[in-house]
């Protein structure tokens, strides 16, 4: 799995580190139980700060996507957080989505539509 | 004429390399032009054209002037130093001009592109994977364990010779080599890391391949350096073994070269099979914000970039970032390097044309001294003195030799192995019968070397 960063964004590293690991979890690119790359060798690897990567693996580990073992480094969860309902912060950045789609003209039945595309293209 | 057949090829590989350099610079296909990236639209400006232009023509004519001093740096003189200074000069100018118009025209190039507006802001975007971030490189034997290895087989022989000079000199440099070794694998290990690259995972993959690859040949190579020297050895115990040396000598150099060949080709072959997956798979890639950075297409001065090594614009090769603390530390080191060993030993060369060795005769010592090798003993160490009509060299042990003089150690054809120290036409010789060895002595003149003979003559009366 290939993670890419834009040093040019506006969105912060380690929010794209985050997102992009979570991405390639749920397309099935990085498999269940998958070893990452110690905070170390990422660091290293990008040329970032350590506690760039260190933020991104904390954020995952919060959210229950994957789990640090002192012996192991950083591993996707194999039991992922199996919640079937949204968490607050998804829901409002949800409902941000839905508010914008409207304004920009989008009828409910368009949404799904884009949902039910982008989630079969993604996963 | 020997070395006609030494120098000649050497010198036309030398001048094809830079030549192909210096057009590589110049790349349409490739859309590169001296580091600095041009599109076909951008390539008609004006401008553009009459900076190419001139590059090209310089390029040309700089080329067809250098190409007969193929043969004039290579061409038998009685004077090794005046051949030594050509070779320096030559090589000096086949590097010196090429990169200071490359550098020139990517200048200008930069200039014309930036006053255009030509330059866009574009992303930078860096693609890491998260399995070869997991590769540990460090883990693989690099070249300075088989420099060390190559020492430790070496070293013996060279401590044995008895000639302190080159102890001072081989010893110290055999140890610089292994600190240099050092510092490219630590630069190796820092390749992965590079950055702004359409290449970073490509270079390291084949890197990884390429590494241990390299360690394989590094033991091998070590084997066949060991397999030299012992047949060095045996052959101050058997006569007849020249052959079997040189076989083994030459055997092996073909050997190594070939392998080398091979194993880059395999390396490059790969590099190329995965430049163009990357081409297809539309990555994206952001050199314009870069290419600043370089001049000429042939350095990288970028202190921003933390990485040590970056992909070239031009071709598979790589090259140091010299914005970084290793890429200053690699480029002057390798400068001080060159004029550690070079200026020396031109020094040295130029002090042997001159006067090729000393010559001291009193009653208590009788001493010949070069710039490498000496002799000092006593007249009652001397077991006989003959005046020989001539002497016929066969093979050069360890020495210096041009058809005016030669200082060192010899095989000869009637005495087997011999010191010498001669001069002139070698006719006559005064052989000197030590107890562990056997000297041959001449001087520039027939009636100098008679009258040394008839002083050793007197003097071990």
């Amino acid at each position: 799995m290939i993670i890419e960063l834009n040093f040019e964004s506006e969105v912060p590293i380690y929010i794209q580190i985050r997102n992009q690991i979570v991405k390639g979890i749920a397309s099935g690119q990085i498999a269940l139980g998958y070893s990452l790359p110690t905070v170390r060798q990422l660091a290293n690897e990008a040329g970032i700060n350590p506690m760039t990567v260190n933020k991104a693996y904390g954020l995952l580990k919060q959210q229950g996507f994957i789990v640090v073992d002192r012996r192991h480094g950083a591993k996707v969860n194999a039991q992922m957080p199996n919640r079937k309902t949204l968490s607050p912060e998804m829901e409002g950045e949800l409902a941000l989505f839905l508010c914008e789609a409207k304004l920009v003209g989008l009828s409910e039945a368009a949404i799904i539509d884009i949902v039910k595309d982008l989630y079969r293209k993604l996963i | 004429m020997l070395m006609l057949m030494i120098l000649g090829p050497t010198f036309l590989i030398l001048y094809l390399s830079f030549l192909w350099n210096a057009f590589s610079l110049h790349s349409v296909k490739r859309g590169f032009f001296y580091g600095v990236s041009l599109t076909p639209q951008q390539l008609e400006d004006p401008e553009i054209q009459e900076v190419t232009g001139t590059y090209l023509k310089r390029i040309k004519t700089f080329f067809a002037l250098m190409a007969p001093g193929i043969v004039l740096v290579s061409w038998p003189v009685p004077y090794f130093a005046l051949t030594f200074s050509a070779m320096m000069l030559y090589t000096g100018l086949l590097m010196y001009y090429p990169f200071k118009w490359a550098i020139r025209s990517g200048e200008a190039l930069k200039a014309i592109k930036a006053s255009r507006g030509w330059y866009q802001k574009e992303a930078i975007v860096l693609r890491v994977d998260l399995d070869l971030a997991q590769v540990k490189l460090g883990a693989m034997p690099g070249l300075e364990w088989f420099l060390l290895a190559t020492m430790a087989v070496v070293a013996p022989l060279i401590l044995n010779l008895g000639e302190p000079a080159l102890r001072w000199i081989l010893v110290p440099s055999g140890l610089l080599s292994v600190v240099c070794a050092y510092g490219m694998n630590y630069a190796l290990k820092r390749m992965r890391n590079h950055v702004y690259s359409e290449d970073t995972q490509i270079n390291y993959q084949v890197n990884y391949k390429r590494k241990r690859d390299w360690a394989w040949l590094s033991v091998g190579i070590a084997m066949l350096v060991a397999l030299i020297n012992l047949s060095l050895l045996l052959l101050d115990q058997e006569e007849n073994n020249m052959m079997a040396f040189m076989a083994i000598l030459g055997g092996s150099s073909v050997a190594i070269v070939a392998a080398t060949f091979w194993l880059e080709r395999q390396h490059l072959k790969r590099i190329r099979a995965l430049k163009t997956m990357n081409q297809e798979s539309q990555a994206i890639y952001g050199y314009a914000e870069d290419e600043r950075y370089w001049y000429g297409g042939i350095f990288y001065n970028n202190p921003n970039n933390r990485k040590l090594l970056v992909s070239s614009p031009h071709g598979t090769s790589s090259t140091f970032n010299m914005g970084t603390r290793g890429g200053k530390i690699f480029f002057w080191g390798t400068g001080l390097l060159v004029a550690v060993l070079i200026i020396p030993l031109w020094i040295m060369v130029v002090i042997d044309e001159v006067r090729p060795f000393s010559l001291e005769v009193t009653n208590e010592v009788i001493s010949l001294k070069s710039t490498l090798y000496r002799e000092t003993f006593k007249p009652e160490a001397i077991e006989a003195v003959d005046l020989v009509p001539s002497v016929k060299l066969t093979f050069k042990t360890n020495g210096s030799a041009t058809s005016r003089y030669a200082v060192g150690y010899f095989r000869s054809e009637a005495y087997g192995a011999v010191k010498v120290f001669l001069l002139g036409d070698r006719k006559p010789v005064i052989k000197i019968t030590l107890k562990d060895q056997i000297l041959l002595v001449s001087l520039a003149t027939k009636e100098e070397t008679l009258a040394l003979y008839d002083q050793f003559k007197k003097l071990i009366k």
